[in-house]
């Protein structure tokens, strides 16, 4: 039958072609939102924010055992003030356990244990981007993380290096066999430089840290010194140093005066999140 | 891993459209309201202004059929899907957004109950119009 087209006919066929495109808006956003990877990421970046809390409170745990460390050099501190979920990423330590940190600092690592049924290809997150896949993999599976902040056993040195000294850091690893502790993984990293930090007049140009867990049993510290004064270094050295004892070798050797800076804590674990996935 | 890798990218590629999923929740939920509210002012103007006149009866779509089954599912499909739709939108969303996804909620909800009630009223006034001619 034909319609014919008067007010209401028309009306009615805008009724039905608007009818239909609501049905086709949803069907379409509905299939969207199923394929929106968008609350899992979410909910990683909720658990980071716990950790980063986590972290600082430790931090404030760490200011009183530190000997003050940190009030006297509060520019140089290894702590950050917050910590942003961005700048962390994480891999699998020898224990096959994986730790994630933030990149620029490194101190504190969260541990999770129980990962023996994690998919093979997911063995070795390099990176946050990774650990966000590694959660998504293991959502649903009633895997249970236990993670655990741990103490880093860290030695920060700052204001030393660049220009006129230019400074090199070496360290030699424990057990070189570790193929999860490459030579690639000896840290040395420049985390600030003067034109960021210019207000600092101790920094002279490149930061340096250098951290790892336990790993070194010695460190040398290696370049062309100059004019450069034990006493100036005391000053503008500032190490910490968290767990085991790797004070014993030639770095303590060559700068006395600094192994005072280090500041020894029990190796303790501060804080525990534990999330049931799915 | 690669298609994961690809998921989290904020973009998902849809025959080769490249859709972008971070603000799914805003967009979509701001499509369907805007759909439901012109579908509110048509189905108004239709059922409870100009009348379902012979012609219009005569146009092959399940909301004017007669019969109880096409008209529930009509109302169903306007009022059940759109929500459902925003749900799952909801669900999509970060927690900066769920305030924005609840309220997109309630508003699909309350524009969706309008439009059920202006059809069924339309539908009411229609069928008491023809008892009298029909007696």
């Amino acid at each position: 039958m034909e319609v014919q087209d008067t007010s209401s006919a028309l009306l009615a066929k805008a009724c039905q072609t608007v009818h239909f495109y609501l049905l086709a808006l949803c069907f379409a956003l509905a299939v969207l939102a199923r394929l929106a990877p968008l609350p899992k990421i979410e909910k990683a970046k909720q658990d980071f924010d716990k950790i980063a809390l986590a972290c600082r409170n430790w931090r404030s745990s760490w200011q009183t055992a530190g000997e003050a460390l940190y009030d006297k050099y509060p520019k140089q501190a290894a702590f950050p003030r917050s910590i942003s979920a961005d700048v962390v990423e994480g891999g699998f330590d020898t224990n096959s356990r994986w730790w994630f940190a933030p990149s620029r600092w490194r101190i504190p690592r969260v541990i999770a244990d129980n990962l023996e049924d994690l998919p093979n290809e997911l063995k070795a997150p390099k990176s946050l981007h990774d650990f966000h896949i590694l959660w998504n993999q293991m959502n649903g599976q009633k895997a249970t993380f236990q993670l655990a902040l741990s103490i880093e056993p860290v030695l920060l040195v700052e204001g030393v290096g660049g220009d006129r000294y230019n400074v090199k850091w070496a360290a030699e690893p424990r057990a070189k066999a570790d193929p999860l502790l490459s030579e690639s993984q000896l840290l040395v990293l420049p985390i600030r430089t003067r034109k960021e930090c210019p207000s600092d007049s101790r920094l002279r140009s490149t930061d340096l840290v250098f951290c790892s867990k336990g790993v070194f049993q010695s460190f040398r510290l290696e370049g062309d010194f100059g004019q450069f004064d034990i006493d100036d270094l005391q000053d503008v050295l500032i190490t910490y140093f968290f767990g085991n004892s790797i004070v014993d070798g030639p770095f303590e050797q060559s700068f006395p005066r600094v192994a005072r800076g280090y500041c020894e804590l029990p190796k303790l674990e501060l804080w525990k999140y534990k999330t049931d996935f799915g | 891993m690669a298609s994961e890798i690809e998921r989290s990218k904020g973009e998902i590629s849809i025959w080769g459209a490249e859709v972008p999923v971070r603000g799914l929740a805003v967009w979509g939920i701001g499509s369907i309201l805007l759909v439901q509210i012109y579908l509110l002012l048509l189905i108004n103007r239709l059922f409870l202004g100009l009348g379902l006149d012979k012609d219009a009866l005569g146009l092959p779509w399940f909301a004017l059929f007669p019969s109880c089954l096409p008209r529930l599912s009509f109302a169903a499909s306007i009022s059940i899907l759109p929500a459902a739709s925003v749900v799952l939108l909801l669900l999509a969303t970060s927690s900066k957004l769920k305030s924005f996804g609840v309220l997109g909620l309630v508003l699909s909800t309350i524009v969706a109950g309008l439009s059920v009630y202006s059809y069924q009223k339309g539908l009411r006034l229609g069928s008491t119009q023809k008892a009298p001619n029909g007696a």
